[in-house]
């Protein structure tokens, strides 16, 4: 099992707020090793990345497609990319996941959505606290 | 209890105390790459909110809108860099 605690971002005027992030590392094209904090987004069906996060790590962008949530319409492409969540003791590999790479660059940070993500792992949400990770597998 | 005795279990504390230190001092060193994001909110984000932030060696080394125009800084960082998005005031919906 591997437990995150939630981590807390500064935003306007120093005012903290904590959020599901977890950090998961990706390797740019260039060999480099990068680590992104992504949000556990139990909403979305599938990982989700904005259009700048693709550039810099030249995803593949597929046919043009038009999604919904709950923010609204948005277009997109998907395309497949590859992370890993390493805690303590443990170390997950997902390879060439599925995402949607939005059209517009969208304020929004790394998504990971429950296919691929979830489907692997029972993940429980402890308010304010911490996030566990149990492989199910 | 002689005074042999106590001198020996006061070396076996010693030794007991000195071991558990080093060796977890070793385990906690070998993993805070993997789990230190504590210093995220000890960072100034505030100034950056819907930027990409990038922070190398616990200090933000840039940040933009657009991660692409980063790559540079993002690539010369030593270690591995902290990329994340800085979220807005309002409620996200995702």
């Amino acid at each position: 099992m591997i437990v995150f605690p939630y981590t807390s971002i500064k935003r306007v005027n120093g005012v903290s707020h904590k959020g599901p992030y977890i950090p998961v590392f990706i390797r740019h094209p260039e060999g480099k090793l990068l680590r992104f904090l992504a949000l556990i987004d139990s909403g979305a069906d599938s990982c989700v990345i904005s259009k700048s996060t693709a550039d810099l790590l030249q995803i593949k962008a597929g046919k043009e497609e038009e999604t919904e949530g709950i923010g609204g319409k948005a277009k997109g492409a998907w395309g497949k990319f590859s992370f890993v969540v390493e805690g303590e003791h443990e170390k997950h590999v997902f390879n060439h996941v599925k995402v949607f790479i939005l059209q517009d660059d969208l304020d929004v940070p790394i998504l990971l959505g429950r296919n691929s993500f979830f489907d692997k792992f029972e993940i429980s949400f402890i308010k304010n606290s911490k996030i566990k990770i149990r492989k199910t597998e | 209890m002689s005074a042999i005795r106590r001198k020996f279990l006061q070396n076996c504390n010693f030794f007991r105390f000195f071991l558990e230190n080093v060796i977890n001092g070793c385990y906690i060193f070998s993993n805070m790459r993997k789990t230190d994001l504590g210093m995220v909110s000890k960072l100034p984000t505030g100034k950056y909110v819907g930027e990409w932030v990038v922070v190398c060696d616990s200090k933000i080394v840039a940040h933009s809108k657009n991660l692409k125009a980063i790559e540079k800084d993002i690539l010369n960082c030593k270690s591995t860099p902290l990329i994340m998005k800085v979220p807005k005031q309002q409620v996200l919906l995702y």
